[in-house]
């Protein structure tokens, strides 16, 4: 198939990170003089690469990180753009047989500092509960862990193949499986962290909305009577009166609305000018 | 009525004082004319109106403010149950025990939901409160 022809048909089928892998495996062979087969396993052992390095430099995994996603490019394009891979890899992590236990290191200021650095950008400042901050951090280091399990076997470094590689040890494929698992469990906690922030925003809003609604019904008149004052041609002698109301007025402006948009506009311009009046 | 008040009567109706209160200074112009007696009645009467609605509005919104901080402070507390719960039943788990994991994670979140739709509607329940109490003192 013409080159530019297979390019369109990936990218218009939704397998855009899958062709550039494609790519890159292409221009490797022609660079090296490797064949087919071992161009797609080295450069899948870059991709492994890649991930690893993302998470030394971070100090783990990034939130929607590329590099995670170039590897499940990879995957999907050496399975035949198929992606049941990640089930099957999930399945193995599961089975007694081919879960090989694996204890990470304990967990380090830094990859903490990291993983709450990585919250507090994507929810403008907040985090979650510190059990959940470290549970995120070890999810990410245990991924790592599993990586350079991975990258150190002596089978992978020298594969030729990498989908028969994982067919024949499903163990190493259990390894991923659980990499998986692992990316799972953090985009849980930071889709179920959205949500509750997102919650809380919606009764931040309707607290305001419920003390606009009654400084709207308890004001409303005053303020009107205040601008009727002013707009009429009679300008009656009503110090007392007004002090009155602009203490209520800043009241309302700098207590119950304060950092809100939802200034009563009347009662905020009534202050104003009444502050100018009785300064 | 014209939108602008032209005349000492127009200003006494658009008030927001009582029609008995409007009748009286409505009386006490017929009477005095526009006398410094008039304006000072009238000035003591919206200052008087004012205080009344004003110290209503402090203790509504007061008295909501500090229900509403009583719920915030309740459902933080069952947060932190929640989650203690969680962690106690984490802490003898493997760390790459990724499932059971998981289970207990999800378990958690579930409850965290439920708490804050109880929160939700307690919640609605205070705001109608207020404005009801508002719309009561108007």
């Amino acid at each position: 198939m013409n080159e530019k022809v297979q390019r369109v048909l990936e990218i218009v089928g939704g397998f855009k990170d899958e062709s550039d892998f494609r790519l890159e495996c292409d221009a490797l062979q022609k660079s090296t003089g490797l064949g087919l087969m071992e161009a797609r396993a080295e450069m899948f052992r870059r991709r492994v690469e890649g991930l690893q390095d993302e998470i030394r430099l971070g100090n783990g995994i990034e939130f929607n990180s590329h590099s995670m996603r170039e590897l499940h490019a990879a995957l999907k394009f050496l399975n035949e753009y198929d992606g049941s891979y990640a089930g099957k890899f999930k399945s193995f992590a599961e089975d007694p047989k081919l879960n090989r236990p694996i204890t990470p290191t304990a967990l380090n200021k830094a990859e903490y500092a990291a993983m709450l650095g990585q919250y507090q950008k994507k929810f403008e400042g907040a985090a979650p509960p510190r059990a959940i901050v470290i549970d995120s951090a070890e999810n990410s280091k245990l991924a790592a862990t599993l990586l350079e399990r991975i990258r150190n076997d002596p089978r992978f470094q020298s594969s030729t193949n990498i989908m028969e590689l994982l067919d024949k040890n499903p163990e190493i494929a259990a390894d991923f499986g659980k990499i998986f698992q692992a990316q799972e469990a953090m985009e849980n906690h930071q889709k179920h962290f959205g949500k509750e922030m997102k919650y809380r925003k919606s009764m931040e809003r309707l607290k305001i909305d419920a003390k606009d609604s009654t400084t709207r019904m308890l004001w409303g008149a005053p303020t009107e009577f205040v601008k009727d004052v002013f707009r009429g041609g009679i300008r009656p002698n009503f110090g007392t009166f007004f002090k009155v109301f602009g203490a209520t007025a800043k009241f309302a402006s700098r207590e119950v609305y304060a950092g809100s948009k939802l200034l009563f506009s009347g009662i905020r311009a009534g202050a104003s000018y009444l502050d100018k009046e009785f300064a | 009525m014209p939108d602008k008040p032209e005349t000492t009567s127009d200003l006494i109706q658009k008030s927001f004082l009582s029609a008995t209160e409007k009748q009286s200074l409505e009386d006490q112009l017929l009477k005095d004319g526009e006398s410094q007696t008039f304006w000072s009645t009238f000035n003591t009467l919206l200052s008087r109106r004012t205080e009344a609605i004003g110290q209503k509005y402090e203790q509504i919104i007061k008295e909501f403010d500090a229900q509403t901080t009583s719920l915030e402070k309740n459902l933080e507390e069952e947060k932190n149950i929640a989650l203690k719960k969680a962690e106690e039943q984490l802490s003898s788990l493997a760390s790459d025990d990724l499932i059971k994991r998981a289970g207990i994670w999800e378990e958690y979140w579930q409850t965290i939901e439920k708490l804050d739709e109880q929160y939700e509607v307690e919640l609605k329940k205070k705001v109608s409160t207020l404005v009801l109490s508002a719309s009561q003192s108007v």
